[in-house]
């Protein structure tokens, strides 16, 4: 068969995109962080959030469960936190959670990827269950907006006994700093 | 298994003669009292005074400096050091720094060379320098205890002879140099209280039993108020572990004062083997514990030229004086009654102070001290004339305050050593930089480097650090795991093709006081190679300088005056 106007080979890519045998299933978690233009603007957004407590939920996005304890809050594979910027263009970004014996036990390894923006930022791998601090520096050129959206995603997750949901890690705390409070760089 | 003094001590079958316990040891103190002529030790010429300070630098401290000194900094400071009147600069000759290994003996080249260049600049500059030989702040790899604790170099003779030809080896090497003033050990770099940790070391212990058997062990059960049953049931006395016996632990110390004393001909006798114009001092423990004052170890061979002790405001104990809140006056006027004592003890010998400490630190919260800066003042304006008269000089702690840096090796001037890393020598190489003629350590992914460091708990600490990706950018991730704690912090630093310097604020937890400090690559990304690491809190020394560089003016103006910023024909 041949298809020789210009308009009907368009309506076939239109057709075969629509279809779902032809089209790329998205990664999960992949668009977590999709945001709308209003909210890239919205600079009253907060910097840092406790992740324990329930007013933290209008900045989060992606697979949270309830927060525990006003202490943490797990998420499932793949979450987001919406962060404004502390200010400056420089920042350091601060993320604090748990990692219980329970999912070392059940994992292994835990391995968890951290994005900005829908851009790979770092990957972190740990073999002992503790309380972590993570201190990412970060340089003023990956901001765009007042907003900027820190993706949270875990290779495994696990499930404990009588539960029914799917955990990757208890978040603490998330936020971004002014660099000098903890960690700077110079040339 | 020693048996202790029973819970009710009426019960003692000796306990009629206990006021023996009391009187003995002074009649034996008695005994040990001897007539030494002393030594007419005096510089050439005669009036010249050692007006010196123990040299470091801010980021290269005591157990630091021979890894991270700056030897432009030294030509700022040693030109500073002369126009505020001081002539002379004390170095620490670390034991593990300057001999790599004690058997078989081996000496770091390095450290050596680079003495070489601190006593050439120094002498360009009309400085002089003595040397503090031997001390503990890095101890050989094969030697017993830790870096900070030489622990078995009493007691064991093969480290101590390898200590011994430490002080021949140094001063043969050194023996050119006609700004070289002097050579000094001290008991403290050999084991400093050893009623605090001797107990912890088999070979101690048994060098103790073998002394104990020059009494009836009747004897020792009087004195102590114990029915051991042998020699080898004896438990040494641990000071940190109550019930405290005073004591047995004066005859721990007395042990101790033996032995140290029974070594302390060698490195005198082995300097004058390197250089037979060596002058060689010793500095003995010039405190009382356990009413035990330390005087076996004033007694010193007549090798030794004259002897060296500190003076701190807490010292004003010896004379009587307990007081938290020290008085600058006062506490001046136990200066010369501190030199006559440190000359009566050592039978005449003239005396050098090493460290005359306005502000003392380390010390015990308790202790007592000068109880404001303008007390300080006044102590130094009453004290220093005396010390300009009456002894042959003295040396300040510090000139300049320092970041007390914990990581060891950590510019890789030692290779690879203190570092734990992965078996196999292909994630972690060592790299020589042609450009800045800097060793650096490359890490691959998959590799690591750890250290493990004392800290205090509850301080803030900063850790610096130049680093740049060896190939593609990639991020360096530092992880301190607070040991005793599950609490982790892991920092990520992006590292490019340049090198940059980078400073973390570490908190370290109340309640911890030990970390692991592990620096490793993102696994998937690029190598990373490591040119320099400091971790420190700041330290308040009491410099004339702080750490920024910053005089703290009076203090200053008044070194400057007492001592005079032109030192004219001295020596």
């Amino acid at each position: 068969m041949k298809i020789r106007s210009i308009g009907a080979r368009l309506l076939l890519l239109a057709l075969l995109a629509a279809c779902p045998i032809f089209a790329v299933p998205p990664e999960k978690g992949d668009r977590v962080c999709q945001l709308s233009s209003t909210l890239l603007q919205d600079s009253s957004r907060k910097s840092q959030l406790q992740l324990g407590l329930k007013s933290s939920e209008t900045q989060l996005t992606g697979d949270w469960y309830p927060p525990e304890e006003d202490k943490w809050r797990w998420m499932g594979q793949s979450a987001g936190v919406h962060l404004g910027l502390p200010g400056d263009e420089q920042a350091t970004l601060e993320l604090e959670f748990i990692l219980p014996p329970e999912l070392l036990s059940a994992v292994g390894t835990v391995a968890i990827t951290l994005s900005l923006d829908e851009q790979f930022l770092d990957e972190l791998k740990y073999v002992e269950p503790g309380v972590y601090t993570y201190r990412g520096l970060l340089s003023g050129t990956q901001f765009k907006n007042p907003v900027t959206c820190l993706q949270i995603s875990v290779g495994q997750t696990f499930r404990p006994p009588r539960d029914k949901r799917d955990l990757g890690v208890a978040v603490v705390r998330a936020g971004l700093l002014s660099p000098e409070s903890v960690a700077s760089a110079t040339e | 298994m020693a048996s202790h003094s029973s819970q009710s001590p009426s019960l003692h079958p000796l306990r009629r003669l206990r006021w023996l316990g009391t009187l003995l040891p002074l009649l034996l103190a008695l005994q040990g009292c001897t007539d030494r002529s002393g030594s007419d030790f005096q510089w050439d010429p005669p009036d010249f005074r050692v007006k010196g300070t123990y040299y470091f630098q801010p980021r290269a401290a005591i157990n630091n400096f021979w890894w991270s000194f700056d030897l432009g900094q030294c030509k700022r400071d040693f030109t500073r050091l002369r126009e505020d009147g001081f002539n002379t600069i004390i170095l620490m000759i670390p034991w593990g720094g300057f001999q790599t290994t004690v058997n078989p003996i081996t000496y770091n080249e390095r450290s050596f060379a680079d003495l070489d260049r601190i006593l050439n600049l120094a002498e360009s500059f009309d400085l002089k320098v003595v040397l503090r030989v031997g001390s503990h702040e890095r101890i050989p790899n094969d030697a017993g205890g830790h870096n900070w604790l030489a622990a078995t170099l009493l007691t064991d003779d093969e480290e101590w002879a390898a200590y011994r030809d430490l002080f021949r080896e140094l001063a043969a090497r050194t023996k050119s140099y006609s700004n070289l003033l002097f050579y000094f050990w001290t008991f403290e770099d050999t084991g400093y209280t050893p009623d605090l940790w001797l107990h912890r070391y088999q070979e101690n212990l048994q060098t103790f039993q073998e002394w104990l058997r020059r009494r009836p062990l009747w004897w020792w059960n009087l004195i102590w108020w114990e029915e051991n049953s042998s020699y080898e049931a004896i438990e040494p006395p641990n000071q940190n572990s109550p019930p405290l016996k005073p004591m047995k632990l004066r005859s721990f110390l007395e042990f101790s004062d033996e032995l140290l004393a029974s070594r302390l001909a060698d490195p005198c006798t082995a300097a004058r083997e390197g250089n037979p114009q060596a002058v060689v001092s010793f500095q003995p423990r010039a405190e009382i514990n356990w009413e035990h004052d330390y005087s076996l170890q004033f007694e010193l061979p007549p090798c030794y030229s004259f002897v060296t002790t500190w003076f701190s405001p807490y010292q004003s104990y010896l004379f009587g004086d307990k007081e938290k809140k020290l008085d600058g006056a006062r506490t001046a006027s136990y200066v010369p009654l501190h030199l006559e004592r440190t000359e009566e003890l050592s039978g005449g010998l003239p005396v050098f102070i090493d460290q005359f400490n306005f502000q003392h630190f380390g010390g015990h919260p308790n202790e007592g001290a000068l109880s404001s800066e303008n007390e300080q003042l006044e102590f130094i304006e009453n004290a220093l004339p005396t010390l300009l008269e009456d002894s042959l000089g003295y040396a300040l702690w510090n000139y300049q305050d320092y970041y007390l840096n914990v990581i060891t090796n950590g510019a890789f001037r030692l290779g690879l050593q203190e570092w734990e890393r992965p078996p196999g020598n292909k994630l972690v190489q060592l790299k020589s930089l042609p450009s800045s003629h800097q060793d650096v350590a490359e890490i691959a992914p998959g590799g690591f480097l750890r250290q493990s460091m004392s800290v205090y708990a509850g301080k803030e600490y900063t850790l610096d650090i130049q680093a740049r990706a060896a190939d593609g950018p990639t991020r360096l991730h530092i992880l301190i795991h607070f040991l005793g704690t599950n609490q982790f912090l892991d920092t990520s630093i992006p590292l490019g093709p340049v090198v940059k310097s980078f400073r973390l604020k570490v908190p370290v937890p109340k309640n911890s006081v030990q970390l692991t400090a592990t620096f490793l690559p993102r696994e998937a990304g690029q190598a990373a190679q490591l040119q320099e690491i400091l971790f420190y809190p700041w330290i308040d020394t009491g410099g004339i300088y702080d750490v920024e560089d910053n005089p703290r003016p009076e203090l200053r103006d008044i070194f400057r005056r007492l001592q005079g910023s032109a030192l004219g024909a001295e020596r």
